[in-house]
């Protein structure tokens, strides 16, 4: 922006968005006591009384029906089974309701795969139900209304409605003369009005997970990974998906993101319960500590010591939809992981150079300035992967076009980007310039494409353009016309090498009540906004994607980030954490915020690296890059108004830093691709909680500084400011015999928790025993420059001396590996005997013709010095292979194997 | 950058006759013809890494495995993180590039050198390089010839300049010497007339001080006497009650709350009269008649229903001029008259003398700002040849879209708004700001008008060979931190100094 405009500019931010101050707005957004339904909800203190009618009860295969009915009114509930150990409660108003409720079907895979129940008995007082696989058992007590819900081990680990908060509220018709309750048909906050014409239709329902201490998710939330007792203390948890300017750390506020979900865990038990509602919710939590009778004449089932038991409690308040929540019932973390997977979907296997480093600012001014990016990446040696192009790059913010005079020629700077080896993305949002002269709001304004007023207008609201409307991803036409627009003919300057950046799609609208959408907004089919708001950027997501898809009729993978999210956002997108700050808080909070949105079944996330607002020192920005190349989506990324902060900006040591930072991103990416595949198979993220790898430590259920990378890696960065050496729990796992070796030296690290030195150059990160982890040593100048590259093993033995490890590669761009263009080969090394070892090699999957070689094996916590080192090859004759031996720390380097991983190979260590 | 960095690597010491060495030698695929000796076979058939750290059988150079911990056996692949790789170039310029560029199917060498096993087939085009390159350097160095020769002359120009300033000011500081005795007689001149008439006012006043006293007092007396009905030297309560223009409220009588205001003892004697008394009284009774008159007047409107212009005249006149009779008595009693001749004459003296001394202590100030100037520019670091010094005070511009922007070497740049009355400063000159050994490449502008929402604005400018002086590019790489390139004869370098040619 040009200095002469800065002074109109500000004047126009001033008043049309939230920016200019120095910390959130609080009062821009609602408190549960501003929110008419919250506060109703969050008041029930006694029970509301409902009871099952026993005469109603009817059960068809996978699904058992039945009435609830208190002094207000009657309901619906279906209690329905579905494959692999989940339940699903739907509590719905009957048939005679006068508005069908809505349900955020696009959010799953597909229709929920039913499994019959295995096992009904309908008793006088309580009816019981056996899942299909037989592994869940439900009982549903009739007076009071009460869901129990019973793992394969015949624990009671959930229950629904023990506390009486079960509220629906129907659909009405305004009588006159009748009184209604405070914001019942309209609400007021601020300036804005909101029109209820189908009166408040708010649910909510209290949740427990019994005999849990301890629980996580509801992302996203700037705020402890382990979800806090909000009871008494704060708001609730808010999910409303927002464009909160200045976010501030450690509350309850709304973000971004909306996933209504909790995964609950102790030693070996994870309970996970997803709220399938996309309107405006908000939870109360609250762990306590309970003496069984309160669980119901269920007790007995209960599990934990003595008389008091721990749980877990979450009230669900949502403004519109149903009661409506999927049980997964585990046993273990994993599992819950994978139930929530099936029926959410994974994200499916990024392009290789995405989970590389990527390049970002607000904004790379011109073509010049882009080959300038490029260009001193390469002059200082450091790899990258993506160069970024924020909203200045089009002409007037008219998403699909270019600034003619900045960027005249955006195929040639795309082509020359991708010489290198690298891509670029651009920012596409969904609100649309009202502007006659702009092809996509034309047609979108002439096929009626655009979200409506309830008068039947096209909303409109202020964002970057200005005046905007916002596409309607509700109706089919706008899906199949957004798909078509990323065509390469259709849209001028893409490319192969060109994806997509999704922004401000909570929607954010400058001008609207909490800087977004009118809740009485409609949507295709007569939706309500505020029945959909929390899906709409994914919905968003999901077309671009779809177009993405088409403009290689769906030979190449996408690649989209997103902003805003939900339930299945997923499937399309990547998330970062929007808009923090150069803060050392910020940098801190990257980790919890990122894990949550894992274990919730997001995996692909990540932080601004250095801090969106704000200019960081070097210290700050070293320790960030540091941190982020242990997460697993990797962006710098810089707010307008903040200096330029490319890596070699800075001091020699800096630029080291963040070059070794780099590097050792670009080393461990065969690691990460593997751990995506892996994803993409079973849902467990990359980016894991150390509870995922050592279920049964309670020591580790709150631990947010360090964290997993997949299984074989421990990850600790330093996110303190002025710290050099810093603690570290190395869980030595439930036989007490857990070996952990620092990452970069190879020395294996006694004692549960230790102090490691953390020099500014150092990055305290460590390799379990028993793992093997796949490397790339010769780092290039993109990840794509590197996939053929022969592999580095890094062997770590455990307490016996075995070690296990997969990787898996392919072309790292296309969907061939759908039909098989894939390599997967398994690593297992075997200590026979004090005298011999082995390391296998098998190559267990996919014909792709991958040249990678293995070309070192590093092996870590080695007695003593091999006498000799041997490779068969297939049937090859047998070739001794050069080592070393370092008996400082135990580490043998096995030179130049040659071992192809499309074939099966023996290493034999003799000792 | 890592060119530098090779140099390091070459023991220097190691360097043999290239007679000799160039016969024997065997190539090796990355290496140089100059570093080639590094890379022969011992006797025993082996390598000796060059950082001296391991010795590696000979067939272990290059075999695309990183043995040596400085990467030095593996020039020619893409096994070790640390190591060059030299494209020979044959018909252009040789060059090194990074190892990890080796077959990584990207052609970085113009020869296709480093792609000898990647899949990918890179064209040799060093000679269509090679022959741009020596177009282009020809092209370049005939700028460099020509804007030397400006230089050559700017520099004589600058040197000129400073000369002139430096030789300025010995005849100045000679001036000011000679200047300041005059100026202490003159300012000696105008303590004494100033004294002067300072003295003389300070008498006319004290005079006229003295004389409205005794008005005031006799004045004084003549009221207290007035009220004093019973003439027993003392007033009291009722004796003021008689007085009506004490009637605050005008209701017609002077009640004792309305006398109490002005009489706040039982008994005044003459003396508390005069000192407490009689100023408030005077003013109460000259509102009192105000009043009076006031009313007179409303009662005249009131009684003559039509009045004529000329009668609304008449009264306005009346009603102008009785005021003013009254001001005028009182001015009397309170304005000091007019000094007479011989003050107004001391004060023209003393006038006079200050102009005097204003006029050469402004030109003795002149003279001061003239010698700073002199020794500033002396001082300021415009070159080892002092060619910039011809540009100081100049300024070179560009417009960009809406925008002029305005480079003012060793001054403050600006950005101006087409149409804009005054521009924004982007900075005013700092220092030079080019690395090591290449000092005048750059300039660093700071300080400039502040950014909403940033920082100061800020100029940074790359400074590059050209025949005319010339702003040819303005880029704001982040906001408020504004890039400037400006070509010049001053930064051509002398083509009779050869040009350090690179390995």
């Amino acid at each position: 922006m040009a200095a002469g405009t800065n002074w109109l500019a500000s004047l126009l931010l001033l008043f049309a968005t939230p920016l200019a101050v120095e910390m959130v707005k609080r009062d821009e957004f609602k408190t549960c006591d501003q929110s008419a339904f919250c506060k109703q909800h969050r008041a029930i203190k006694e029970p509301t009384g409902y009871e099952l009618l026993a005469n109603s009860i009817s059960h068809n295969g996978a699904v058992w029906t039945a009435r609830l009915q208190n002094s207000q009114n009657t309901l619906k509930l279906n209690l329905v089974g579905l494959v692999d150990s989940t339940v699903r409660v739907q509590i719905d108003e009957p048939e005679t309701a006068i508005r069908k409720r809505y349900v955020p079907n696009p959010a799953l895979v597909a229709i929920p795969e039913e499994l019959k129940f295995s096992k009904v008995v309908n008793g006088a007082q309580e009816a019981k139900i056996l899942s299909g696989d037989k592994k869940v058992k439900v009982v549903v007590t009739y007076k009071p209304f009460l869901i129990s819900i019973f793992n394969e081990f015949g624990e009671l680990i959930a229950q629904v409605n023990r506390d009486g908060k079960l509220k629906v509220e129907e659909f009405r018709t305004k009588e006159e003369g009748k009184e209604y309750p405070d914001g019942f048909w309209e609400e007021r906050f601020r300036s804005f009005t909101d029109n209820k014409p189908h009166g408040s239709s708010s649910v909510g329902v209290d949740v427990s997970f019994v005999s849990f201490k301890t629980a996580y998710g509801l992302p996203e939330h700037a705020d402890s990974f382990a979800l806090r007792n909000t009871v008494g203390n704060t708001d609730p948890y808010r999910l409303y998906n927002l464009d909160v300017f200045e976010y501030e750390l450690n509350n309850p506020m709304a973000l971004y993101v909306s996933i209504p979900y909790i995964l609950a865990h102790r030693a070996n038990r994870s309970v996970g319960a997803l709220w399938f509602n996309a309107a405006e919710t908000w939870i109360d939590t609250q762990s306590s500590v309970t003496s069984k009778g309160l669980f119901g004449k269920v007790y007995d089932k209960v599990t934990g010591g003595g008389d008091n038991v721990p749980h877990f409690d979450a009230h669900f308040i949502s403004e519109a939809g149903l009661v409506d929540i999927f049980f997964f019932v585990g046993p273990t973390v994993k599992d819950v992981q994978r139930q929530n997977a099936k029926l959410t979907g994974m994200t499916p296997l990024p392009p290789l150079f995405s989970i590389g480093y990527h390049q970002c600012r607000w904004n790379y001014n011109d073509e010049q300035d882009v080959a300038a990016v490029n260009k001193g990446f390469d002059d200082h040696d450091m790899p990258m992967d993506v160069i970024w192009l924020d909203i200045e790059h089009t002409d007037g913010k008219k998403y699909f076009t270019w600034d003619k005079h900045k960027f005249p020629t955006p195929n040639n700077m795309v082509d020359k980007v991708a010489a290198s080896g690298r891509k670029m993305v651009t920012i596409v949002d969904p609100h649309i310039k009202k502007d006659d002269g702009y092809y996509v709001y034309k047609d979108a304004k002439d096929k009626g494409l655009f979200v409506k007023r309830t008068d039947g207008s096209d909303f409109e609201g202020h964002c970057w353009p200005g005046s905007s409307e916002y596409l309607d991803f509700w109706h089919p036409d706008t899906r199949s016309y957004w798909k078509d627009q990323f065509a390469f003919d259709r849209y001028t300057g893409s490319s192969q090498n060109l994806f997509i950046w999704n922004d401000m799609n909570e929607p954010s609208v400058f001008s609207g009540p909490e800087v977004t959408m009118d809740k009485e907004s409609i949507h295709y089919g007569g939706i309500e906004h505020r029945e959909v708001h929390n899906m709409y950027g994914m919905m968003y997501t999901s077309a671009t994607f779809d177009g993405i898809m088409a403009r290689t009729n769906g030979k190449d993978r996408p690649f989209i980030l997103s902003r805003a999210g939900f339930i299945g956002t997923q499937r399309t997108a990547a998330i970062w954490t929007g808009d923090n700050t150069a803060d050392w808080g910020h940098l801190e909070m990257a980790a919890p915020m990122t894990l949550s949105l894992s274990i919730a079944g997001v995996p692909f996330v990540g932080a601004d690296v250095g801090g969106f607002f704000g200019n960081p020192d070097e210290q700050l920005l070293s320790r960030w890059y540091q941190a982020a190349a242990y997460q697993p989506f990797f962006r710098g990324h810089a707010h307008i108004d903040t200096r330029r902060r490319e890596p070699w900006l800075f001091s020699e040591q800096t630029k080291n830093v963040i070059r070794d930072a780099l590097r050792a991103r670009y080393a461990l990416l065969p690691y990460w691709y593997t751990l995506f595949q892996q994803h993409s198979e079973d849902g467990v993220p990359p980016m894991r909680p150390l509870f995922y790898e050592f279920e049964n430590d309670d020591s580790v259920l709150e631990e947010q500084k360090q964290w997993m990378v997949g299984s074989g890696l421990l990850a600790r960065p330093v996110v303190e400011k002025d710290t050099f050496n810093v603690q570290v729990k190395l869980p030595r796992g439930d036989q007490k015999d857990e070996r952990w070796f620092e990452w970069v030296s190879g020395v294996e690290k006694l004692g549960e928790t230790i102090y490691v030195d953390a020099p500014i150059a150092h990055t305290p990160v460590f390799q379990r025993g028993g793992s093997i982890i796949p490397t790339w040593q010769r780092i290039r100048r993109s990840a794509t420059l590197m996939k053929e590259d022969p592999i580095t093993l890094f062997v770590a033995l455990n307490s016996h001396g075995n070690a296990r490890g997969v990787i898996y590669l392919d072309d790292g761009q296309t969907h061939d590996y759908q039909s098989g263009q894939f390599v997967k080969t398994a690593f297992n090394f075997t200590t026979k005997s004090p005298k011999q070892a082995v390391l296998e090699g098998a190559h267990f999957g996919g014909q792709f013709a991958a040249k990678n070689w293995v070309e070192r094996v590093v092996v870590r916590g080695v007695q003593s010095s091999p006498k000799k080192v041997e490779i068969t090859r297939v049937s090859d004759p047998v070739q001794t292979l050069e080592f070393s031996y370092d008996h400082d720390s135990g580490v043998l380097v096995i030179r130049k194997p040659e071992a192809l991983l499309t074939l099966n190979f023996k290493i034999h260590i003799e000792f | 950058m890592l060119l530098n960095l090779l140099v390091l690597l070459v023991p220097a010491s190691l360097a043999l006759p290239n007679d000799i060495v160039q016969r024997e030698l065997k190539p090796v695929k990355g290496v140089g013809h100059s570093r080639l000796y590094l890379y022969q076979e011992s006797f025993q058939g082996t390598f000796r890494c060059l950082d001296g750290s391991r010795t590696i059988l000979f067939s272990q150079l290059n075999d695309d495995y990183c043995d040596c911990p400085d990467g030095s056996d593996e020039p020619g692949t893409s096994a070790c993180g640390n190591a060059f790789f030299y494209c020979s170039n044959v018909g252009h310029t040789g060059n090194f590039i990074p190892t990890n560029r080796v077959n990584d199917k990207l052609c970085d060498c113009c020869d296709g050198s480093d792609e000898y096993n990647s899949g990918v087939d890179c064209p040799n085009i060093c000679d269509e390089l090679g022959r741009a390159a020596r177009v282009e350097k020809e092209r370049v160095s005939a700028i460099a010839r020509k804007g030397f020769a400006k230089r050559k002359e700017m520099a004589r120009q600058g040197q000129e300049l400073r000369a002139s300033k430096l030789k300025d000011v010995e005849p100045l500081r000679a001036e000011k010497a000679k200047l300041a005795p005059e100026l202490a007689a003159l300012e000696e001149g105008k303590k004494d007339a100033e004294q002067n008439e300072r003295e003389l006012q300070d008498e006319h006043r004290k005079a006229w001080e003295e004389d409205r006293d005794e008005k005031k007092k006799v004045r004084a007396a003549e009221l207290f006497e007035e009220i004093d009905l019973n003439k027993d030297g003392k007033i009291v309560s009722d004796e003021m009650r008689l007085n009506l223009y004490l009637d605050e409220n005008r209701d017609g009588l002077v009640s004792e709350d309305e006398v109490k205001t002005y009489l706040t003892v039982d008994e005044a004697d003459s003396e508390h009269f005069q000192t407490v008394m009689y100023d408030r009284l005077k003013v109460a009774k000259k509102n009192y008649e105000e009043d009076l008159r006031q009313k007179a007047k409303e009662g005249e409107e009131a009684h003559e229903n039509v009045p004529d212009d000329d009668e609304l005249l008449a009264e306005e006149d009346r009603d102008e001029d009785h005021p003013a009779d009254v001001a005028h008595h009182e001015d009397d009693e309170d304005k000091m008259p007019e000094y007479p001749p011989e003050v107004t004459a001391a004060s023209e003296d003393a006038r006079e003398a200050r102009r005097q001394f204003d006029e050469l202590n402004q030109k003795l100030a002149d003279i001061d700002a003239k010698i700073r100037e002199a020794e500033e520019f002396s001082k300021e670091d415009f070159g080892e040849d002092l060619a910039w010094a011809s540009l100081k005070d100049k300024c070179f511009d560009r417009n960009v879209q809406q925008y002029t922007y305005e480079f003012c070497p060793f001054g403050q740049n600006t950005q101006k708004d087409t149409g804009a009355y005054s521009g924004t400063s982007l900075g005013s000159f700092k220092k030079w700001s080019g690395p090591e050994g290449e000092k005048y490449t750059r300039q660093h502008y700071g300080d400039g008008q502040q950014c909403w929402n940033g920082p100061k604005r800020s100029t940074d400018i790359t400074i590059q060979c050209g025949v005319e002086n010339e702003l040819v590019e303005v880029t704001e790489p982040a906001k408020c931190e504004y890039e400037f390139t400006f070509r010049t004869p001053l930064a051509c370098p002398d083509p009779d100094v050869g040009v350090h040619e690179e390995l």
